[in-house]
């Protein structure tokens, strides 16, 4: 059987004015699945909403929902359901009336109206305040009945546009249990923008990395975090320590790294990118890096190791996070807690990691 | 008493006093003082009577002439609201430069005397005017049409001098509509057409309510654009009352009139709002 693609984006290109804003987008969605497009502000993920949505028409290329066409469709013909940033509820309707304003559109009778609007408003666990109006409620109320007014029509797809921006932390990480709950109960084909990485990882099956308006990389949120396509990719998600190196030396397994302090790195080469050139930049993240106490003077640095000076440690409640000096760079460390080490500033400790989590890649040309 | 002094609202009260001072002296006493010419004898001297309002009520004419008064107010207050509006909505989504400019626009005219302003409107609207002749070389008439001194002139002069109260009233309650509720409404499958009366007509109530208000109190007692407009034809309280003073020197009826002009209108602008504020209205508008 071949798989059915509710999304698919093919070579979409947009520009304003001179300015090319999203160039050369492809992809595709499976039923069912919730692709989450993240970048910094101006990557061009937006903009590829609002096409998605039919409130800009692309420059370039196709877009197809559901296996039709969508190039100059307008937003109401598009069957879609979306949540805004700032709630968009109307004002002058009751929760109630908002939830049953798309289904009132599509002229479905009165009483099976009522019914899908309770419905809904159980799924997200707000029957009682139908006869509300939006400004009588709280935010997360507000985006849970912007959810629901959303979801109320069984639209093909679901559009999120950073849906939990304007909450506060601790809402904002129950409203995304939630609104994963609702995703795979209801099994509905998402599309969610976000620039938050952890609200990313958290809520889809694949993340589309954006910088520029030029995807960087497609790919579920562990490939996306394990094996980074880029060197932006490497920094905008999760931590990293960042060394510019040069080749040193190159082994049928292993790429050997210098910097220019002198610290030695190995990078395994198995499924790689293939570093060509002499400039490289090597990445480990904070996470892979093992500290150890030293006892007496400093060893000179071996492959992998270096030593340093704690400079900074803060607790973070399951880790602690130690910065340390080597060689004039500043190496992040994350550890959990270890009560037999004691981690205190100037405290002189050993750095080192394993080569396969050496990330390197070629240095951009100058 | 230091306290008292001291007290933040003693010191707002203080600084309204000249205020009041003024409304008092220029606006309540001589009210006032109409009233009690309205209902003595002798100038407000003389025994009560209500002599002059009996007569207003026995003469099919003066509540022909407030009725007119009326309806020229409601057709002013339908050409404000149908022509403004569209204005109102460009203005609510254009630049804040455009906004200023459009602003500007319906402004200026007001900066040259309503007098001036009606003449001109004589010079487009006459037998000979602007629009007679070029609809008659144009061979469109044969003869020309009656555009002034009648009711349509009226209205014509008077939707000219209000419409940028409602156009401003509109607007103002426009610019508070989040834009991204009609994106909402689209993606939920309005077309424009159902966006219109189902987001952006109900949020601009407010607006029409303020306008409709301000349009129809300042119609029902305009004095010089009836005048000049309408002629000896069309009268309208406002004129009925000055000629009873000015010219047939009455002024008790002339004050009766004045106060049946009151009267009327804070009786319709009031029937209007409890119309218009139902529960909804006061659970959505109210702060």
């Amino acid at each position: 059987m071949t798989k059915e693609y509710d999304v698919e984006l093919h070579q979409i290109r947009k520009c304003f004015g001179s300015t090319v804003v999203v160039d050369d987008f492809n992809l595709q969605v499976e039923r069912g699945e919730c692709v989450t497009f993240l970048g910094p502000s101006g990557c061009g993920k937006t903009t590829t909403l609002n096409m998605l949505a039919g409130f800009l028409e692309p420059d370039g290329g196709t877009l197809t929902i559901k296996g039709k066409p969508m190039n100059g469709v307008p937003s109401n013909k598009r069957d879609l359901g979306m949540v805004f940033q700032t709630y968009s509820l109307f004002p002058h309707m009751t929760v109630a009336e908002n939830v049953a304003y798309g289904l009132k559109l599509r002229k479905i009778p009165k009483s099976e109206i009522a019914a899908r609007v309770n419905k809904v408003l159980e799924l997200v666990k707000l029957p009682h305040l139908a006869d509300r109006y939006p400004k009588q409620l709280s935010g997360g109320q507000r985006q849970r009945i912007a959810i629901a007014r959303a979801l109320v029509t069984e639209p093909s797809v679901l559009l999120l546009d950073e849906p939990l921006s304007n909450l506060d932390a601790k809402l904002r990480e129950e409203l995304r249990e939630e609104m994963k709950r609702l995703q795979q109960e209801l099994k509905v084909t998402t599309i969610f923008v976000t620039h938050d990485q952890e609200e990313a990882m958290y809520m889809s099956d694949r993340i589309v990395v954006l910088d520029h308006g030029r995807v960087e990389q497609i790919g579920t949120p562990e490939e996306i975090y394990q094996r980074p396509a880029s060197p932006f990719v490497h920094e905008f998600v999760g931590k990293s320590n960042r060394f510019q190196v040069k080749l040193a030396a190159t082994d049928e397994h292993l790429w050997h790294f210098a910097t220019k302090e002198g610290i030695l790195l190995q990078a395994d080469r198995h499924s790689r990118q293939e570093v060509t050139g002499d400039a490289a930049v090597a990445y480990v993240r904070p996470e892979h890096i093992v500290i150890q106490e030293v006892v007496g003077d400093a060893p000179p640095p071996s492959m992998n190791t270096v030593f340093g000076i704690v400079r900074l440690v803060s607790f973070l409640g399951s880790i602690v996070e130690v910065i340390v000096e080597c060689h004039g760079q500043l190496i992040t460390v994350r550890t959990g807690i270890a009560p037999h080490l004691h981690l205190v500033e100037n405290k002189f400790v050993q750095l080192s990691w394993d080569s396969q989590h050496v990330s390197a890649f070629p240095a951009k040309e100058a | 008493m230091n306290s008292l002094l001291r007290s933040k609202g003693f010191i707002a009260t203080l600084l309204l006093v000249p205020g009041l001072i003024i409304i008092l002296g220029v606006f309540i006493l001589p009210m006032f003082y109409m009233l009690m010419i309205s209902l003595r004898e002798d100038m407000g001297q003389g025994a009560w009577t209500l002599a002059s309002y009996a007569h207003l009520f026995k003469d099919t004419y003066y509540v022909q002439i407030l009725w007119r008064t009326v309806r020229l107010s409601l057709y002013t207050v339908c050409v404000c609201l149908v022509l403004g509006f569209p204005v109102a909505m460009y203005m609510a989504q254009a630049t804040p430069k455009m906004r200023g400019l459009i602003t500007f626009l319906i402004i200026s005219p007001h900066l040259i005397s309503v007098v001036i302003r009606n003449f001109g409107w004589v010079v487009i609207l006459g037998n000979n005017g602007f629009i007679n002749n070029t609809l008659m070389s144009l061979d469109v008439i044969s003869e020309p049409l009656r555009l002034l001194y009648n009711e349509l002139g009226v209205v014509i002069g008077l939707s000219d001098s209000l419409i940028v109260y409602m156009v401003l009233a509109i607007s103002t309650s426009l610019y508070a509509v989040d834009s991204s509720l009609y994106k909402a409404a689209g993606i939920l499958g309005a077309t424009r057409f159902k966006q219109f009366f189902s987001i952006t007509l109900p949020l601009s109530i407010p607006g029409i309510f303020a306008g409709t208000t301000l349009v129809f109190s300042l119609a029902m007692s305009s004095f010089v654009t009836p005048a000049l407009m309408g002629g000896t034809s069309v009268k309208v309280l406002p004129v009925l009352a000055y000629e009873q003073m000015m010219a047939s020197l009455n002024w008790s009826l002339g004050a009766a009139i004045a106060f049946l002009l009151l009267g009327s209108t804070i009786g319709l602008v009031t029937l209007f709002t409890k119309l218009v504020e139902t529960k909804r209205y006061k659970e959505v508008f109210s702060s």
